[in-house]
Formats: C-alpha cells, sequence, structure tokens
C-alpha cells in the first residue's frame, strides 16, 4: 500500500512543469514595464500641429493642448489662461523633474501660446513647442 | 530511513510560487496596459535667461519681423510673405551683420506663423527674440 502510493507521487513530481525560465521572463519583462512607464496624462483633444522641419524629439510628462479657440485642455480638461498656474504648480511638485510641451493648434493665437510659455518657464519646468 | 525523511525535508522546504506568480502577473498586464509611448517632437521657445544688459555697451542690430492679428508678415515696415521672410531677412543681414531678428507677433495671430518662422530662423542660425503686442481681452 505504502510502496504503490510513494510510486504515484514520484510520477507527479515528473509531470510539474519547471517554471524558473518563465519567471525569469517574466520579472524582465515587469522591470522593463515599470522602468519605461511614464505617466502621462493625455490633454483630451488632439490640436492639428503647426508643421517645422527642425524639431527635436521631447518626452514630456505634462502634455498642454490649446485648440483653435483658444481653450487650454491639460489632462482632459479645459481651462482658461489664468487659472493653469496653480494645476501646473502642483503637477510641478508632484514630480519636481517633470517636463512639459504645449500643443498649439496651427490656428490657436500666438499670445496665448506664450502665456503658457512664459508662465512653465516660470516654473521652471523645461518646455518645447510641439510640432510634426 | 534517514536519507528517506531528508528527501521529504526538501520537498517541504519548496517555496509555493503560484500566489507570487499571479501577482507578478497581474502587475506585468497593468504596466503593459498603462504603458504609453508618445512621440512627440518639439521646437525650443525658451526664452533665453535675462543677460541683465551685459553687451549694452554695443546694442546689438536687430532685424525687426513684424506677424499681425490676420497673421500677414512684414520686414523692417515691408509687407513681406510669411514663407520668404527668412529670404528678406538674409538680405537685411548684409547690412546688419550679427543681427539678432526681433520677431513681434500680435496676440491673435496664428500660432503656426511663429512656429514656420521660428523653425526657418533656426535652420540659417539666426538669434531670435520673440515679443507679443496687442493684448487683446
Amino acid at each position: 500500500m505504502s510502496r504503490r502510493r510513494s510510486r504515484i507521487d514520484v510520477q507527479e513530481e515528473d509531470t510539474e512543469l519547471n517554471m524558473t525560465p518563465m519567471l525569469d521572463v517574466v520579472f524582465i519583462l515587469l522591470i522593463f514595464f515599470i522602468v519605461t512607464t511614464v505617466f502621462v496624462k493625455p490633454a483630451g483633444i488632439e490640436p492639428t500641429k503647426p508643421f517645422a522641419d527642425e524639431d527635436k524629439e521631447w518626452n514630456p510628462t505634462i502634455l498642454i493642448a490649446v485648440n483653435e479657440i483658444d481653450e487650454i485642455w491639460i489632462a482632459d480638461q479645459p481651462y482658461e489662461v489664468n487659472e493653469i498656474r496653480p494645476i501646473l504648480q502642483s503637477m510641478k511638485d508632484e514630480t519636481p523633474e517633470a517636463t512639459a510641451i504645449i500643443i498649439g493648434d496651427r490656428e490657436a493665437s500666438s499670445g496665448v501660446i506664450w502665456e503658457i510659455q512664459d508662465m512653465v518657464q516660470d516654473l521652471e519646468i523645461q518646455t518645447r513647442v510641439s510640432t510634426k | 530511513m534517514r536519507k528517506a525523511r531528508r528527501k521529504l525535508g526538501d520537498d517541504d522546504s519548496g517555496v509555493d510560487m503560484t500566489p507570487m506568480l499571479d501577482i507578478v502577473f497581474i502587475m506585468l498586464i497593468f504596466f503593459i496596459v498603462t504603458a504609453t509611448f508618445l512621440n512627440e517632437t518639439g521646437l525650443d521657445f525658451t526664452r533665453p535667461a535675462d543677460g541683465g544688459g551685459q553687451s549694452s555697451g554695443d546694442p546689438k542690430p536687430v532685424i525687426p519681423v513684424y506677424v499681425d492679428e490676420q497673421s500677414l508678415c512684414s520686414v523692417e515696415g515691408f509687407p513681406r510673405e510669411c514663407t520668404e521672410v527668412d529670404i528678406a531677412v538674409e538680405g537685411h543681414l548684409a547690412n546688419k551683420p550679427g543681427a539678432t531678428v526681433l520677431i513681434r507677433v500680435h496676440y491673435a495671430a496664428d500660432h503656426y506663423v511663429q512656429v514656420m518662422l521660428k523653425d526657418r530662423f533656426t535652420k540659417r542660425n539666426l538669434k531670435t527674440k520673440f515679443e507679443v503686442v496687442g493684448k487683446s481681452g
């Protein structure tokens, strides 16, 4: 009786899969995604970007979009120029190394873009103006 | 007898990995799903830090470019096509070597005009300075 049981045990042990290599791969994937993930809140709109040749790649964490009627969109919410300073300030406090991008519509007012640019610069956030 | 017991002990000390694996998989799926790969490109509109008038001794020559509220351009007061502003400025540069291009943009001018000007002057390695005029309500 006891002999038989022990033989079954041995068989079960043999059919068990070796998980270790898969675990290794899964861990490497996990670490890759943790390291590369930046939590970017989408602006909420996609303006028609102006065209430029001399643009450089930029990986922002704060997206500020301006549409053709000069509404400023941050994290799915529309704002006016005079409302966004505290929002940007809190985003800066959250992640001090935050970088921003101003995604202005082709037909947005130049003045609004500059007001945002000056404000962001005043908060010491590195920023660029998005082009395609 | 002794050998058998030791073997049994080994089996028992093997930690059950299944709950950890579950958690790791859930984390993996979470990070895969939330990963956003955005590829933005942009121009640097950062204003240079105020030099405090370090070159106040000899004022640098300036070539004024104006973009009005209808997004029409002029160079030194003469109307120009916005796409030809850089060529016009290049012409003025002969008289004013090392000049800075002062781009005065009306508050309501379309954004793409200033981007185009900045892009073209960057391409020609010309220093630009932006000023916004005529703030509307």
